[in-house]
């Protein structure tokens, strides 16, 4: 058929650009720093970051792996208790009217506000205090978002569930729950993101030793400019990674749409 | 005949509005047989559809009595015993057209294979057999309601309530789908009762054993036309001279008030 | 089978309009802010609760009592302006360097929007790198681009707004974005009827009709404005803020742990008036009538 050819013209289609803007904007950048001379300790030319990065790959990727750790597993028990406390608003409306406002105000508060104390309450050096930062940054967009969900099923969706005198778990379990899947993933989304962020800067208010957010902040303050870079690259990277997996998810999990 | 499907007994319905009480039904008295096709015609407001909903306990009456298959409406909502097809489709949109059909039977328990026959034979009877595996998004209006009403179907409902099924098709796909849903209920051993809200003339004779005819504020049953064109009826029916003569004689009903 | 009508049913079928006697609006305020209230109280009852059956020191959970009580508290051993003051005075310094932020951020953002909307294949480009962008943990970056800058002689403020101004342009640019495109067919067919210019279409139809979607934005991009003022003030030598409070307060912590508390309710309170000032806007701006779901 002629789907598949298409298909993959498409995809260079979607390839192409961004790859030439990617060459663009490293190359101007490159040209930038060096024909500026923009000194190092200000802004490091792409070439330097890289550079900087390939002399100890190993050690960069290390602490990176013990700061994106940090972040997955605060945003699992994020977005897990984010889901569980949508659907307890769902199931009691009461709840729903107390808690989702306060939810939506939360999230225009600054979380990383919250770190320092998390930190003197669970030991800033701990791993715990950061993935507390990350729970807490990833708990209210998941709940406004996946209680949006819960509630999106529009009168008719349910006057048909009601017309087959469907139970409660049925109504959840087969309308409220799949109806609620694309609010999730816009909320696993924003998550990703906000998680790999909220690690980092959960350790600049100080942490272990091997992580990225402390080796940022003491190489940057010691002006070892290139090296925070080639840290942000390393953050960036597991950063995108993990977006990039739940875009994966999402489409074998959102096959219909 | 023995008793009634269908008795409304001096039905009101009052809705509470900002604007003071909304009389939508006014002292309905109306008997269903058995395995009658019944439509219900008038203008906006007229209550037809309040009508339909009471059947279907999706509305509670203000005053007056309705029973179904000699129960109360709640009892029957929970014993299942009608099928319902809205104006829009109404087909969950994460689930194939199988699925949907299945949906029903699901909610009630019944086992998978069970079901997966079910749904085949359904499919096949609204000429769907090759979209089993389609999501609805990729159906044509059209097929969409037809999938819908192979859901309405699919339990063996002893009632079918249509709320307007072919208003948002167009006038040559919908007299297709008339032929249609009469060789369907034609075709089963028992005739399923059925109550078909409508804003066409020419629909509500073509279908209908009787046409209750309906006008608004306060909403009032404003006479009964009962249709004598043969069964099965055919493309023919609607150059029958006494089809006109029907359909005049409800469009007068409907000049009336 | 026990069964009794679906509570979400009610809530979603049509409601009475409410009828517009001011009393009746004002029961419908109270009525929504009593289960808000409620859960208010439940949290701070919790909170003294858990040190009673708990027996957390004050030094890691003080009373609430003690935290009003440092607000009224004079700073600078006793010469200072009372703590209250103090935090007010950081928190408009904050304020103002988040909307500083985000007007700037808002203008780039609706700026690229209007640029994508007319040339696709710049959208095809830079897109990816507009959305990589936000990957990029730029509150990593913000401590660098403050040193950075200052260094270069720009102020202080400068240095802060940009930080804030980066996190704003993302939603801005994506909401705005998709707004514009929301126009549906027929009502540019419409326009296209009228022998409209692409300058009315835009004025007339894509743009109002995009409002709805870039107040969604501008609100994310609120709280992240500030989030972005509260990151740039964290690197040492800023004198004022939010963000130099609560890194002061979490230093002096084992002296004065109340403090603490004090800073991130200034936080708290710049984000969410923020938020809520783009929140009236919009209740203004676009209408009651569009604003469903908050």
């Amino acid at each position: 058929m002629v789907a598949i050819p298409q298909s993959t013209f498409k995809i260079q289609h979607a390839f192409i650009p961004p790859l030439i803007a990617f060459i663009l904007a490293v190359g101007s950048w490159e040209v930038l720093v060096r024909g500026l001379g923009i000194p190092l300790y200000l802004l490091p030319a792409p070439s330097q970051v890289v550079a900087t990065f390939l002399e100890r790959p190993a050690y960069l990727l290390g602490i990176g792996v013990a700061t994106f750790s940090n972040a997955l597993v605060g945003s699992l028990i994020g977005c897990s208790l984010g889901c569980l406390v949508a659907a307890v608003c769902v199931r009691w409306p009461l709840v729903a009217d107390g808690l989702v406002p306060l939810a939506v105000a939360a999230s225009a508060v600054p979380i990383i506000a919250l770190s320092p104390l998390l930190g003197i309450w669970l030991g800033s050096i701990s791993p715990a205090s950061k993935v507390a930062v990350v729970v807490v940054m990833t708990f209210f967009p998941t709940l406004v978002n996946v209680y949006r969900g819960l509630i999106s099923p529009r009168a008719d969706t349910l006057m048909l569930m009601h017309s087959y005198a469907a139970s409660q778990r049925d109504i959840f379990l087969k309308l409220r729950t799949p109806a609620a899947l694309p609010f999730l993933f816009n909320a696993l989304r924003i998550c990703a993101t906000l998680s790999m962020i909220g690690a980092v800067v959960a350790e600049f208010f100080g942490g272990p030793q091997n992580a990225l957010g402390v080796y940022i902040k003491t190489e940057a303050g010691i002006l070892h400019t290139s090296e925070a870079w080639s840290a942000i690259l390393v953050a960036c990277l597991f950063g995108l990674l993990f977006y990039l997996a739940i875009v994966l998810v999402e489409r074998r999990a959102l096959r219909w749409k | 005949m023995s008793a009634p499907m269908i008795e409304f007994d001096r039905v009101s319905k009052i809705y509470q509005s900002g604007g003071g009480p909304v009389n939508a039904l006014h002292d309905v008295s109306l008997s269903i047989a058995a395995g009658e096709f019944i439509a219900l015609i008038g203008p906006s407001g007229c209550g037809k559809s309040t009508l339909m909903r009471l059947v279907g306990d999706l509305e509670q009456p203000s005053a007056g009595g309705l029973r179904v298959r000699g129960k109360t409406a709640h009892q029957a909502r929970l014993d299942r015993d009608y099928g319902i097809v809205f104006q829009s489709p109404v087909l969950y949109e994460w689930r194939s057209i199988r699925k949907n059909v299945e949906l029903p039977l699901e909610i009630m328990g019944q086992p998978g294979p069970q079901r997966h026959a079910r749904a085949s034979e359904l499919l096949r009877l609204v000429g769907l057999s090759d979209f089993g595996d389609a999501y609805p998004h990729q159906l044509s209006g059209g097929m969409q309601q037809r999938a819908a009403i192979a859901r309405a179907l699919s339990f063996e409902p002893a009632i079918l309530l249509m709320d307007e099924p072919f208003g948002a098709l167009d006038e040559i796909t919908r007299e297709r789908m008339q032929l249609e849903l009469l060789s369907i209920w034609d075709g089963g051993p028992q005739r399923t009762t059925v109550i078909f809200v409508t804003h066409s003339i020419p629909e509500a004779v073509f279908l209908a054993d009787r046409v209750v005819v309906m006008s608004p504020r306060p909403g009032r049953v404003e006479r009964l036309v009962t249709v004598d064109l043969p069964r099965p009826r055919s493309f023919e029916t609607r150059e029958d001279p006494r089809f006109f003569a029907l359909v005049t004689e409800v469009r007068e009903g409907l000049r009336e008030h | 089978m026990a069964e009794k009508p679906l509570p979400s049913l009610q809530r979603i079928t049509p409601a009475a309009p409410a009828s517009a006697t001011p009393g009746a609006s004002l029961r419908a305020a109270v009525r929504r802010s009593l289960p808000v209230a409620g859960v208010i109280v439940t949290l701070l009852i919790a909170w003294e609760a858990s040190k009673l059956a708990f027996g957390i020191s004050d030094q890691r959970l003080p009373h609430l009592g003690a935290i009003i009580e440092v607000m009224f508290t004079r700073t600078q051993g006793g010469t200072g302006n009372i703590l209250l003051a103090q935090m007010l005075l950081n928190a408009w310094s904050t304020f103002q360097v988040a909307l500083g932020g985000f007007l700037l951020g808002g203008m780039l953002g609706f700026g690229l929007a209007v640029l994508f909307m007319q040339l696709p294949m710049l959208e095809r480009g830079l897109m990816p790198y507009v959305i990589g962008s936000q990957t990029v943990p730029i509150l990593a970056i913000a401590p660098m681009v403050v040193v950075g800058l200052g260094r270069m002689g720009a102020p202080s403020w400068a240095a802060k707004i940009t930080v804030a101004a980066y996190l704003t342009f993302f939603p801005v640019t994506i909401g705005m974005l998709r707004g514009l495109r929301a126009a549906s067919p027929m009502s540019l067919d419409l326009m296209r009827s009228y022998a409209a210019s692409p300058a009315q279409i835009f004025w007339r139809l894509r743009l109002p009709n995009s409002l709805p979607y870039l107040f969604t934005s501008l609100k994310v991009a609120a709280s992240a404005s500030v989030i972005g003022a509260i990151v740039a003030e964290l690197p040492a030598g800023a004198r004022e803020g939010v963000g130099m409070m609560i890194l002061n307060a979490a230093q002096s912590y084992n002296s004065r742990p109340p403090a603490l508390y004090v800073a991130i309710l200034a936080a708290s309170l710049v984000g969410v008036t923020f938020y809520g000032m783009v929140a009236l806007a919009e209740r203004l701006i676009v209408g009651s009538q569009r604003t469903n779901g908050g």
